[in-house]
């Protein structure tokens, strides 16, 4: 499997491609893996609710313990009325980047010191609501904040669902790239 | 000797010269022969006259000799003292030799009327090929080939080259028309060909123009020369930049499309997908499932305006587009 990558490297990270139909699977194996190696996970969600996630998580025999929203769809949908959750932080649409960031900092600051994965589902989302040059900058911002903390980070994406150039950039920014329909490291 | 020439052109000058030397000769002919009996010598003196005539009346002058003849030979036979043969002889030389005379100078007449026709014509030429060198929309440079200096440039290339021509003829052509090391001419170092190619003239404040160029040898007073004939292509390569330009942009729009609309639409279509399957499982709640469907449909909205900005981008990019166009497009 794929994620076995969490035995071999700690604070790493990696752009892992899957299929448009695969892509929701792809989120509950990566956070079923980080679990299981002890990995407190930062799970930024730009396409499904949390609560919908926290289901399909406890669905999948995960413990959501130690998982950490920052949930940039359920307040834009629902509106600003939505109790808070715990270990939850909501922004108000996702193509607000400056309160994603922040939301990632203040987790990223409250689980210092632990072991952590940040896992960003998904780029392709996001691209609905920012251009491209400015999802390459926030993720590079993103990149260089989880170096800065070794952690790791998992960024989802879509196979085929960003242009070459653009996926190329993205590339220099994380260790690998992994096509996880495929198992292969590229 | 020019005036002297020019007058003894003259018709009158011509006319009166001949008289005179026709009354000459008769005379001495009547001294010479009838008084003093000698029958030679004499009309040696009348070629003088006979030869004058050939050369500027041609043929014509011939009855001046047959005349001349006549006298001779009616002196002779009634004088008598020798034999008729001798002055016959003498005037038959006499019309022989000013044929002989009036025949070459038809021909010196002949070749000098050509010579001055093909002056002409060179000088009309030469006139035709300035016109042509001072006037044609290309810079022409002649260049030296075995001392690489510019010879000459018509006003074109001075006008390109932005220097007076006096400080353009003279210099090594490295300086302007070619920007190649001396030594490394393309042409006669190289041995390389130069018809139609691109290359850059080095103006007078050392701006490079782009110029499309054509190098032919030819010989001018006997000499091989190079002549470099070249046009400014300066706003072709603007022009293509441009458009490379608005390639690049329009393909960036491209990409930013197939990103922001083919895998987003996908991705809605999968989550609706799986909503059905969670909704037929009894998966979700009511309230669950009207967020997971106001989520798609806002993410379908925000894909339409992606839609609507990307169409005004291109169209802003665009110039020449009705307003209706740009209407419909971009609302």
């Amino acid at each position: 499997m794929v994620f076995s990558m969490m035995d071999k490297t700690e604070n790493e990270l990696y752009i892992v491609l899957a299929s448009a139909t695969g892509i929701r699977n792809k989120n509950l194996e990566v956070v079923k893996a980080a679990v299981e190696h002890d990995y407190y996970i930062i799970v930024v969600t730009t396409n499904q609710l949390t609560s919908i996630l926290k289901k399909n998580y406890l669905k999948y025999g995960i413990n959501d313990e130690k998982i950490y929203f920052v949930d940039a769809v359920t307040r834009y949908a629902a509106g600003s009325n939505v109790p808070p959750m715990k270990n939850c932080r909501y922004i108000s649409n996702p193509g607000n980047l400056t309160d994603m960031g922040i939301a990632i900092t203040e987790c990223i600051k409250e689980l210092e010191g632990k072991k952590t994965c940040l896992l960003l589902d998904s780029i392709n989302s996001m691209l609905i609501y920012i251009p491209s040059n400015n999802i390459t900058k926030f993720i590079h911002f993103v990149t260089n904040k989880l170096r800065i903390h070794n952690l790791s980070g998992i960024f989802l994406m879509v196979e085929k669902g960003i242009d070459p150039d653009v996926l190329s950039q993205l590339t220099t920014f994380v260790d690998d790239v992994i096509d996880a329909d495929q198992d292969t490291q590229h | 000797m020019t005036r002297f020439s020019t007058s003894f052109r003259d018709e009158r000058m011509k006319i009166l010269t001949l008289t005179i030397l026709a009354v000459i000769c008769i005379v001495i002919e009547i001294l010479m022969h009838s008084y003093l009996g000698v029958s030679i010598g004499y009309t040696h003196f009348f070629y003088v006259l006979l030869v004058l005539a050939a050369i500027w009346y041609q043929k014509k002058a011939v009855i001046l000799a047959v005349i001349l003849a006549i006298t001779h030979i009616g002196v002779g036979y009634f004088i008598g003292g020798e034999s008729i043969w001798a002055p016959i002889l003498r005037g038959a030389m006499f019309v022989i030799v000013t044929l002989l005379v009036a025949i070459l100078s038809e021909e010196l007449e002949a070749s000098r009327t050509q010579l001055i026709t093909e002056k002409e014509f060179l000088l009309e030429s030469e006139r035709k090929l300035t016109v042509i060198f001072n006037s044609i929309q290309t810079g022409i440079v002649i260049v030296d080939p075995d001392t690489h200096t510019i010879v000459d440039a018509n006003p074109v290339a001075i006008q390109m080259i932005g220097v007076p021509k006096d400080n353009v003829v003279g210099t090594m052509c490295h300086h302007f028309i070619c920007p190649a090391d001396i030594g490394k001419c393309p042409i006669t170092d190289l041995g390389n060909e130069v018809d139609n190619a691109e290359r850059v003239l080095l103006n007078g404040k050392g701006e490079a123009i782009p110029i499309i160029k054509t190098v032919t040898p030819v010989y001018i007073n006997g000499r091989k020369h190079l002549l470099e004939s070249f046009m400014d292509i300066s706003e072709r390569k603007k022009a293509e930049a441009q458009l490379k330009d608005a390639n690049t942009r329009y393909i960036g729009y491209i990409k930013e499309a197939a990103m922001r609309l083919k895998t987003p639409v996908e991705v809605v279509g999968q989550n609706i997908a799986l909503l059905e399957e969670g909704i037929i499982r009894g998966d979700f709640s009511q309230e669950e499932i009207v967020s997971q469907l106001t989520l798609q449909v806002k993410n379908m909205e925000q894909i339409q305006q992606n839609i609507l900005n990307l169409n005004k981008t291109i169209v802003d990019g665009f110039g020449e587009i009705s307003p209706a166009s740009k209407k419909f497009l971009t609302e």
